[in-house]
């Protein structure tokens, strides 16, 4: 805040209790470019967060590894079709950097098994005493992000595609 | 190089500086979001001085989810975000 303070971007008042933002042309560009600069990042978490949402109380448990590459898969359809401004909110480390942080607050339970190559694969599971806590991060993410209805529908149905594919192949009835 | 794929190389090129530029403008990033989306939304008109404390609740959201994508390992408070 010091920063924008300096800059001119916004005024602190002298007993620093209130802030406004400055009245210039060049306050708006930099507040426009600031937050241009992290919103592949906020559209990385808020579909992370939405499509872990999906999992809660479901007792659905996934592979870490498949629910990062669906994702990334997902995102990119998101960009192609105008939902999202920036193709590089599909970064698979973003993503996983996201998942785990969602781990470390406690919205994601993490179990980690040992190959025979020694390497881990992780599953993940959504428990559904996270759901206020999901809900409230995520409604705050949303209110900030301020997608239209149409972008936000079309989101909601990617995320379940997203889910479906990391569930592997439907069985098919046999007749 | 035909126009598209020209704009398609700018893009990426402005996106990979752009990103080394994040974990170190993080918080004022998440400022500038919050500012920019009660702009659009009309709860904040340019000029008017809103309050501190609220503001820095919603910046402490942001500073703990994007936690693991900061420069900076330590706590956020109050002192740091202003």
């Amino acid at each position: 805040m010091n920063y924008f303070d300096e800059i001119g971007v916004i005024e602190v008042s002298s007993d620093k209790q209130t802030v406004r933002l400055a009245k210039t042309e060049s306050s708006k560009t930099l507040i426009d470019f600031f937050s241009r600069l992290i919103l592949p990042l906020i559209d990385t978490y808020l579909i992370s967060l939405t499509a872990i949402e999906q999992l809660c109380g479901k007792n659905l448990v996934i592979k870490q590894k498949t629910l990062v590459k669906e994702l990334h898969v997902g995102i990119k359809h998101l960009y192609t079709q105008g939902c999202l401004p920036m193709l590089h909110s599909c970064l698979k480390e973003t993503i996983l950097t996201a998942l785990t942080r969602f781990s470390q607050m406690g919205l994601l339970e993490t179990t980690s098994y040992l190959t025979r190559k020694g390497n881990s694969t992780n599953f993940l599971r959504c428990p559904s005493e996270c759901g206020p806590k999901m809900k409230e991060l995520q409604d705050r993410l949303s209110k900030d992000r301020n997608f239209s209805k149409s972008h936000q529908q079309t989101i909601f149905t990617e995320i379940d595609d997203v889910i479906m594919r990391t569930q592997g192949p439907q069985p098919t009835a046999r007749l | 190089m035909s126009l598209k794929e020209q704009d398609w190389h700018c893009k990426l090129i402005l996106a990979y500086y752009s990103m080394n530029l994040v974990p170190a403008l993080l918080l004022e990033g998440c400022l500038s979001t919050l500012i920019k989306s009660a702009l659009s939304n009309g709860t904040y008109e340019v000029g008017h001085p809103v309050e501190l404390a609220p503001l820095f609740k919603v910046v402490h959201t942001y500073a703990d989810l994007f936690r693991n994508e900061s420069l900076s390992k330590a706590e956020v408070n109050d002192e740091v975000i202003l």
